[in-house]
């Protein structure tokens, strides 16, 4: 197998679709993205908000750092939309996708081939010992369908 | 586990569950009436369309695993005739998955090296490509078909 062009090949599709939303984000003015989904759903912000914490998570359990935005996942992956209190703006949220996307790429870009078939932090020693496929490579290729999956739904927005 | 092997295991989670966004199609589909798949909400395309549409493309990409030509059209991926039985609908969504199964079967006998080669034509990109892709696209209008079950069921219970 050869490991380069495996990596290059998932990396590949998880850029085609961050490019696929960045476009798909850009062409929906604030007013569209404040509506919801379906009635009754989600808003096209709550998603916002929820793939950027999801792809800010991935900093720790791929152990690259901390979190560029802490308290994301508490407001969009661990609270309904509903029951949300606070929430950042819609404009922090268009930059917080951006700059931690823009901190993934740089992050990927520094990592030696070997260290994405490595162990990453939501898995313990003895598990991955026995599943190894469930590497830092996989973690991208799991965070690029979350994004179909959510790709899905916005464009009905539109 | 070979990368054919993993590739399958992702393939087979989206369509029978253990993925990570914990969501998957045999669930989903589990309970939808031929009428619930057949109503149009708003817009957008119905249940069973959305079923066609996935199984479609397993078909043609299915049919070159299985060495023969590809032979695939947009235009038609959409082309579902109407259903009017609670039949036509488990006939539909049975083949969906007997084709599933057999499709993961054929990526996890491959071999490593035939993921990098040329999908039909070079101009598809290889078998890795169209395969993720195809996991891809299932994630994407799973996302769709979820939401509407939603919608439909809140709607019955009004």
């Amino acid at each position: 197998m050869d490991k380069v062009l495996f990596i290059k090949m998932v990396l590949g599709a998880w850029n085609i679709r961050i490019a696929q939303l960045d476009k798909l984000f850009g062409e929906l003015p604030d007013e569209q993205l404040q509506k919801e989904i379906a009635p009754g759903k989600n808003t096209g912000v709550y998603i916002l908000g929820h793939l950027t914490a999801i792809n800010n998570r991935m900093i720790p359990l791929l152990n690259l750092g901390n979190e560029l935005h802490p308290g994301l996942f508490k407001t969009f992956v661990e609270t309904p939309e509903k029951e949300i209190v606070a929430t950042p703006t819609v404009k922090e949220l268009r930059q917080a996708w951006k700059d931690i996307n823009k901190e993934l790429d740089a992050l990927f870009e520094r990592m030696q081939p070997d260290e994405w078939f490595e162990r990453h932090n939501s898995i313990s020693p003895e598990d991955f010992a026995k599943e190894p496929h469930r590497n830092k490579l996989n973690v991208v290729i799991t965070r690029t369908c979350h994004l179909d999956y959510h790709a899905g739904q916005l464009v009905l927005l539109k | 586990m070979t990368t054919p092997q993993q590739l399958s295991k992702h393939f087979k989670d989206v369509f029978f569950g253990g993925n990570w966004t914990a969501v998957n199609l045999k669930d989903t589909l589990e309970g939808i009436t031929w009428q619930q798949a057949t109503t149009k909400v708003h817009n957008l395309n119905t249940i069973a369309v959305l079923v066609f549409h996935i199984d479609y493309y397993i078909d043609v990409v299915l049919k070159v695993l299985q060495g023969e030509p590809l032979n695939a059209s947009d235009k038609y991926s959409f082309g579902l005739q109407p259903i009017t039985s609670g039949e036509e609908w488990r006939k539909l969504v049975n083949k969906t998955f007997e084709q599933a199964e057999l499709f993961a079967n054929r990526i996890e006998g491959l071999d490593d090296k035939k993921l990098f080669e040329d999908f039909a034509d070079p101009k598809y990109g290889n078998y890795f490509r169209n395969l993720a892709g195809i996991i891809e696209h299932t994630h994407y209008h799973l996302g769709q078909i979820v939401l509407l079950k939603k919608i439909l069921y809140e709607s019955q219970d009004q």
